[in-house]
């Protein structure tokens, strides 16, 4: 063999051998769900002044997101004006999620967290927030441009001795609540006149349906006053945070709302009168709310069982397969002395 | 060479071991130091004034009011923040350290009294601990059943049994202290930053917190840099349930320098990867003045 025929055989085996490679990262990422955004855009935004429930329910933005196919993190974003004063970013990522109690019930006494968390329907989105100026990412709909991409709000510089150092602009810079667990950032002080961005980035999406649904407030003040304001200056504990924002869990393959349309926002989106929410997934949120998980699991058990039915802890069972959805978790799943 | 020149495999052994060994003095090249010096803080910084109950207000001046003392190198330090020096404050509000230390850390001294009040360095002994905040500020020290703590043996063993240490030297509250005072009256204290990236030019800075004044209640002899939300944990063990309290997490990052804190005027320069590194902390922050380190003020 000639030595240029040999060099390009050797280039064109390199060639295949590099698109094989990169061909195979398809089968290590969530793939997309047909019609869900992996990347979604709600435009620009006004923070709604919240005075009490009627208030919060017309301006909660309920939405759906989905994988985006490829290596990029998804996410949500919208843009706001700002002007001079403080917002509210609460976001609700379907659906709510605890660690089982693993110390057992005696006796009388219950822990109402001793039956397992179905962790297949929960996901995570986390906020980040800042001057547009700074944003690295896009604000499109990935379903329409194929380049658009979550960013940050980090910025390359050098100090006063030349060294790198990377400044970040994040205003809400420590919000990573977790699994399934309400988030909120307030910006205070907002540059009034100039463009700010929001993120919310899809940390994990349900490992069900690779889909994630959410319930989104963005309103004028801290998110400590909207609370205050909601709950008249009750405390408000870590578990009823969960249902300052209800009805989150969203059933696979609906089509937008048509107010949320007419209002500008992107598909797969719905406001607070039309949003199909999951049956029954009102009243899980509501038991986890007022720490009764014990005996709401406890009774789903049983009505599945006195059903002739088992439960299925991923999207749509299949009922001819005697299979019901179940909000709490499989308790054989527990240590056996613990079931 | 000849045939019967040829290494033998001990021989190469050998050669194999001395290649391996030599390995070790390998110079890699890279500029990390430990930047070893002294910090002192001037006398001012350890008296105050207390007033206990029934008595008349008395000065004492102690080594046990000296707060941590935390150490930072920065690209520059300068007035052009404050009014008084400060590290170069970059375009997101923070200062980025190469490299930083502190001199005494906050230790749990196992009782919810302590949270926030007690530093490494500054104890010799357990009675030390309770002779200064029962015999000298005047505090009621209460364990977790409400008994009287009058001995520093209550404190060994309550943390001996609530943190399942094996010695004092876990318990990291007791030892040799941190500041010596010095011929002048001052107090000075060894510090390392360790494995800093040598970086020329850059400055050295520190600042003292001070313990909160007798005026501020339950929080008094506390410390402004100490905090029981972040990187702190909840004791939560059987009647003892409290906050431990821990070193807030961005005190080198966004230093928060409240007035009576003690800066030094004139930072160290890090020129020379060797040198030891001096600081005199002789700025008190909300005064015009500069401390000359006898004690009293020369105005600047």
């Amino acid at each position: 063999m000639k030595p240029q025929l040999r060099l390009t055989t050797l280039l064109l085996a390199a060639a295949t051998l590099m698109s094989a490679c990169y061909s195979r990262y398809d089968g290590l990422v969530p793939q997309r769900s047909e019609g869900v955004p992996g990347i979604s855009d709600l435009g620009v935004l006004t923070p709604a002044t919240i005075t009490n429930q009627g208030d919060l329910l017309n301006s909660t933005i309920y939405g759906e997101l989905g994988a985006t196919g490829t290596v990029f993190q998804g996410g949500l974003t919208f843009s706001f004006v700002g002007t001079g004063g403080d917002v509210c970013i609460w976001v609700d990522p379907e659906l709510a999620a605890w660690t089982p109690y693993v110390f057992g019930n005696s006796g009388v006494t219950v822990n109402q967290f001793s039956w397992p968390d179905n962790q297949f329907d929960d996901g995570d989105l986390d906020i980040r927030g800042g001057e547009s100026v700074y944003y690295s990412g896009t604000q499109a709909n990935d379903l329409d441009s194929e380049s658009a991409r979550i960013g940050n709000f980090e910025i390359n510089s050098t100090d006063s001795l030349g060294t790198p150092i990377l400044l970040n602009f994040d205003r809400c810079n420590s919000v990573v609540a977790g699994t399934g667990v309400v988030e909120d950032c307030t910006i205070g002080g907002t540059l009034e006149g100039a463009l700010h961005t929001v993120v919310l980035e899809t940390f994990s999406l349900p490992i069900d349906d690779w889909r994630l649904s959410y319930g989104l407030v963005f309103a004028e003040g801290t998110c400590d006053e909207m609370l205050a304001t909601l709950s008249e200056g009750a405390p408000v504990n870590e578990l009823q945070r969960e249902c300052v924002i209800l009805g989150e869990s969203i059933p696979a393959g609906e089509p937008t709302g048509s107010l949320a349309a007419d209002a500008g926002l992107p598909t797969r989106t719905w406001t607070a009168g039309e949003v199909p929410t999951i049956e029954g997934s009102i009243d899980f949120e509501t038991a986890y709310c007022g720490a009764q998980l014990y005996n709401y699991c406890q009774e789903e058990f049983n009505r599945v069982t006195a059903n002739g039915n088992r439960c299925a802890w991923h999207e749509d069972p299949d009922p001819a397969e005697g299979l019901e959805r179940c909000f709490c978790g499989d308790r054989t799943t527990l240590p056996e002395v613990l079931q | 060479m000849t045939s019967d020149k040829l290494p033998t495999p001990v021989s190469k052994m050998a050669l194999g071991f001395a290649l391996l060994l030599s390995g070790g003095c390998y110079d890699e090249g890279l500029e990390i130091f430990d930047l070893d010096g002294t910090i002192t803080v001037p006398r001012d910084a350890a008296t105050r004034e207390v007033t206990l109950p029934g008595e008349s207000p008395k000065t004492i001046t102690d080594v046990r009011l000296i707060g941590p003392v935390y150490v930072g190198m920065y690209a520059s330090v300068d007035y052009n923040y404050y009014d008084y020096p400060y590290p170069e404050v970059q375009a997101d509000g923070r200062v980025y350290p190469y490299a930083g230390t502190s001199v005494g850390d906050f230790r749990n001294a196992c009782m919810e009294f302590f949270s926030c009040r007690v530093l490494s360095g500054r104890y010799e002994n357990y009675d030390d601990l309770v002779g200064w905040f029962a015999d000298d500020l005047g505090f009621t020290i209460q364990n977790a059943i409400g008994d009287q703590v009058v001995s520093g043996e209550q404190i060994r063993s309550e943390c001996l049994d609530l943190l399942f240490y094996a010695s004092d030297q876990e318990i990291g509250i007791i030892g040799d202290l941190d500041f010596e005072e010095n011929e002048d009256g001052d107090f000075v204290a060894d510090y390392r930053i360790w494995q800093a990236n040598y970086r020329e030019g850059a400055s050295v800075w520190a600042y003292m917190d001070p313990p909160l004044s007798q005026a501020a209640g339950t929080d008094a002899f506390t410390f402004s840099t100490c905090g029981s939300d972040q990187g702190s944990y909840d004791e939560n063990t059987y009647d003892r349930q409290y906050e431990v309290g821990s070193v807030d997490r961005d005190v080198l990052n966004v230093p928060t320098v409240l007035p009576g804190t003690y800066v030094p005027k004139e930072t160290y320069i890090w020129n020379d990867p060797y040198a030891l590194g001096d600081i005199v902390l002789d700025f008190k922050v909300g005064t015009d003045d500069v401390l000359d380190l006898d004690g009293t003020e020369a105005s600047e």
